[in-house]
C-alpha cells in the first residue's frame, strides 16, 4: 500500500502561517487545504490554486441579460405592431434602461450561483478538516502527501510554528 | 478605545446575536406589529370604500403614497452605497456598519414596494404592469418610465438581497459554530457548509467583487429611473435634466441619515459599541456634508434655470413653490437638508451621539418633505390656473405612512437580533490583510 495520508496543523499567528506556506511551496507540496478566518488574496502566490472562473460566468450572464432584454422589448413591440408617425415600432434608446437592469440582474444572480457551484456550497454541516477555531482567529493547513513524506512535512510545520500537528490516515486508504 | 482581538469580534457580535432577547425587545416588536396591523386596516378600508378615502384627487393624483415610495427607495440607497461603492474603493470603515446598512436597504425597498401597490387601488390587478405575454399580445410598454421603474426596483431588491446574503455567509458559519440547538440548525442551513477553506474564499471574494461592481451602477441607476417617472413628464418643476443626480444625491443623503438613526440605538442595545464606534458614525456624517452640498447645488440650480430659461410656467411655478401655501415645506426642506448637516463641519457635532442623532432626524424629516414638495407642488400648480388645486393627506394615508415605518422597523428589529449585525469576517480581513502583507 502506498499509504496516502494527511497532516492537519493549526497556527495561531499570521507570521508562522506564512512561513509554513512558504516552506510547503519550497518543498513542492501542492495538495493543500488552507483555512483562514478571512479571505486572504494576498497569500495567493503561495497557494497552489489561484483565480476563479466566477467572473467569466458573470460576464457571460450579463451579456445574455442585455441581449434578452433587447429581444423581449423589441419582440413585444413588433408583436404589437402599432405604427406611430411612420416610425419603426421598436425604440432602442428607452430599451437601454431595461437592458441595463437585466444585465445587472442576470449577472448578479449568476455571481451567486457561480460562487455556490465552484465553492461547492450547499446546506450541509461543515466537513473536516474544518475546525471552528478557523472561524475565529486560527489558521489551518492540511497537507495531503505520501506516507514517506510525513515526517518531513510534520517537521516543516512544527518548525514554522504550528500550535498543533495531527497526522491522520485518509478513510479511503484501508 | 483599544482595538479588538480577532476572537473578540466573534464574541461581541455573536454574543449579541445569541443572547436571549429581553422582554423590552419583544414588547417593541409587538408594538411594531400592532402598527403594521393598523396599516393593514387602513389599506383594507381603502380597498372596501374606494380611493376616495385618500386625499389624492384631481389635480393632485400623486400624493402621500408616491411621496412615501420615493422616500423609502431613497432610504434604501445608502446601504448599497456603503456596501458596494465603499467596498470597491477599499474604504475600511465600512466593515462595521455595512451589514446593518444593507439590511436597511432590503427592508426599505420592501417598504417602498408596498406603495405603488397601495396607490393602484385595485391591487389585485397589479400584474398588469409585469411583462407577461397575454393572449392579446398587449405587453407593457417598455418605453414607459413606470415600467422602467418596476424593472429597476425589482432588480434592486433582488440584487440587494443577494449581496446582503452572500456577504453574510462566512458570518453565518461563525454563528453556526457558536450556536446550539434549533438555532444552530438554522444557521447551518444558511451557512451552506462554509469552512473558510481557501478554495471557497477565492471564488467567494471574486463573486462578491462582481456583485459590488454590478451593484454600484445599479445604485445610481435605480434612483435615476425613479426620477425619470417625473422628469419624463412635461410638468413645471418635474421636466428637468437635473433630476437624476438630484434624486441620487438626495437618496444617499437620507439613507446615510437613516443609517445613523438606526445604528445609534442598536449599537447600544446590542452592546456593539466596541465594534460600531463613533468614528464610523463620524465618517457617515462627513459623507452627509458632501451629499448635502450636492443637494444645495441642485436647490440653487432649480430656480436659476427657471429664471434663465425664460419659461414663464417654470418661473411662476418656482415663485409659487417658494412663496405659496407649501412654502413652509420648501423652506423646511432647505433648512433640514442643507443647513442642518453643515453643523457636522464642527467636530463635536459629528462625534457626539445627541447632535448626530438630532441632525440625522432632521435630515430624514427634511428628505420626506423634499419628496412632498417635488411631487405635490408640481401636480397642484401646473400650467393653467383653472386646474390648480390643493392636497392634504387623510387619516388613511397618514395611517399607512406610520404603518410603513413600523413595517420597516419591525424587520430591522428582527434582523438585528437574529442575524450577524456586523461583518465579522470582513472586520478581520482588514487586520489580517495588513498582517499578511507584513509577513510577505
Amino acid at each position: 500500500m502506498t499509504g496516502r495520508r494527511h497532516i492537519s496543523s493549526v497556527f495561531a499567528d499570521m507570521a508562522s502561517f506564512v512561513t509554513a506556506l512558504r516552506g510547503l511551496r519550497a518543498a513542492g507540496m501542492r495538495d493543500l487545504s488552507v483555512h483562514s478566518p478571512a479571505g486572504l488574496l494576498e497569500l495567493e502566490p503561495l497557494l497552489p490554486r489561484r483565480g476563479s472562473p466566477v467572473r467569466f460566468f458573470v460576464l457571460l450572464a450579463g451579456l445574455a441579460g442585455c441581449l434578452l432584454a433587447f429581444w423581449m422589448c423589441i419582440g413585444s413591440a413588433l408583436l404589437y405592431g402599432l405604427i406611430v408617425g411612420g416610425k419603426w415600432p421598436a425604440s432602442i434608446l428607452p430599451y437601454c434602461v431595461i437592458a441595463f437592469e437585466l444585465t445587472v440582474l442576470l449577472g448578479g444572480l449568476t455571481a451567486l450561483a457561480a460562487v455556490l457551484a465552484f465553492a461547492r456550497l450547499r446546506p450541509a454541516p461543515a466537513q473536516p478538516p474544518y475546525d471552528p477555531r478557523f472561524g475565529e482567529d486560527q489558521f489551518g493547513i492540511t497537507v495531503y502527501c505520501a506516507e514517506s513524506e510525513l515526517p518531513s512535512v510534520a517537521r516543516l510545520l512544527r518548525q514554522a510554528g504550528a500550535r498543533e500537528v495531527h497526522e491522520q490516515r485518509d478513510s479511503s486508504d484501508n | 478605545m483599544s482595538e479588538l482581538a480577532l476572537r473578540d469580534y466573534n464574541r461581541t457580535v455573536l454574543g449579541a446575536l445569541l443572547s436571549r432577547p429581553s422582554r423590552v425587545y419583544w414588547g417593541v416588536v409587538a408594538l411594531l406589529a400592532a402598527g403594521i396591523g393598523w396599516g393593514a386596516f387602513c389599506w383594507a378600508y381603502q380597498i372596501c370604500r374606494g380611493m376616495g378615502v385618500a386625499g389624492i384627487s384631481h389635480p393632485v393624483g400623486w400624493g402621500a403614497y408616491i411621496v412615501n415610495f420615493v422616500f423609502w427607495i431613497g432610504i434604501g440607497h445608502a446601504g448599497t452605497l456603503i456596501s458596494a461603492i465603499l467596498y470597491l474603493f477599499r474604504v475600511r470603515w465600512r466593515s462595521a456598519i455595512y451589514r446593518s446598512a444593507e439590511a436597511m436597504t432590503v427592508f426599505a425597498v420592501m417598504t417602498a414596494g408596498l406603495f405603488p401597490l397601495i396607490h393602484l387601488g385595485r391591487v389585485w390587478v397589479f400584474w398588469f404592469i409585469l411583462p407577461y405575454p397575454n393572449q392579446r399580445h398587449l405587453w407593457p410598454s417598455f418605453k414607459s418610465p413606470l415600467v422602467w421603474d418596476v424593472v429597476a426596483v425589482t432588480t434592486y431588491l433582488i440584487i440587494s438581497i443577494v449581496f446582503w446574503y452572500s456577504g453574510m455567509i462566512p458570518d453565518l458559519a461563525a454563528a453556526r459554530d457558536a450556536a446550539t440547538g434549533r438555532r444552530r440548525r438554522v444557521y447551518e442551513f444558511l451557512a451552506l457548509g462554509w469552512t473558510g477553506e481557501h478554495d471557497q474564499w477565492r471564488h467567494y471574494l471574486r463573486g462578491y467583487m462582481c456583485l459590488a461592481a454590478l451593484a454600484t451602477p445599479l445604485v445610481i441607476s435605480v434612483h435615476s429611473v425613479v426620477s425619470f417617472d417625473f422628469a419624463m413628464s412635461l410638468l413645471p418643476g418635474w421636466h428637468t435634466t437635473i433630476f437624476a443626480p438630484y434624486f441620487v444625491a438626495g437618496a444617499i443623503h437620507s439613507g446615510l441619515a437613516m443609517v445613523i438613526l438606526l445604528l445609534i440605538p442598536s449599537r447600544r442595545f446590542l452592546r456593539l459599541e466596541r465594534v460600531i464606534r463613533v468614528e464610523h458614525l463620524e465618517q457617515a456624517a462627513l459623507l452627509m456634508i458632501l451629499t448635502g452640498a450636492i443637494l444645495a447645488y441642485t436647490y440653487l440650480v432649480e430656480p436659476f434655470i427657471a429664471w434663465y430659461s425664460g419659461d414663464i410656467f417654470e418661473r411662476q411655478f418656482s415663485a409659487w413653490r417658494a412663496l405659496g401655501p407649501y412654502a413652509w415645506a420648501y423652506w423646511t426642506t432647505i433648512i433640514c437638508n442643507v443647513i442642518a448637516p453643515l453643523f457636522f463641519l464642527w467636530k463635536p457635532a459629528r462625534t457626539r451621539l445627541v447632535p448626530l442623532f438630532t441632525i440625522s432626524l432632521l435630515v430624514t424629516a427634511g428628505m420626506w418633505l423634499e419628496r412632498f414638495v417635488i411631487i405635490v407642488d408640481s401636480t397642484a400648480h401646473d400650467f393653467l390656473p383653472n386646474v390648480w388645486g390643493h392636497y392634504r393627506p387623510t387619516w388613511v394615508e397618514v395611517g399607512i405612512a406610520i404603518a410603513a415605518l413600523c413595517w420597516f422597523l419591525f424587520w430591522f428589529f428582527l434582523f438585528s437580533k437574529h442575524l450577524p449585525a456586523v461583518a465579522i469576517a470582513e472586520s478581520k480581513d482588514i487586520r489580517l490583510g495588513q498582517a499578511a502583507e507584513a509577513a510577505l
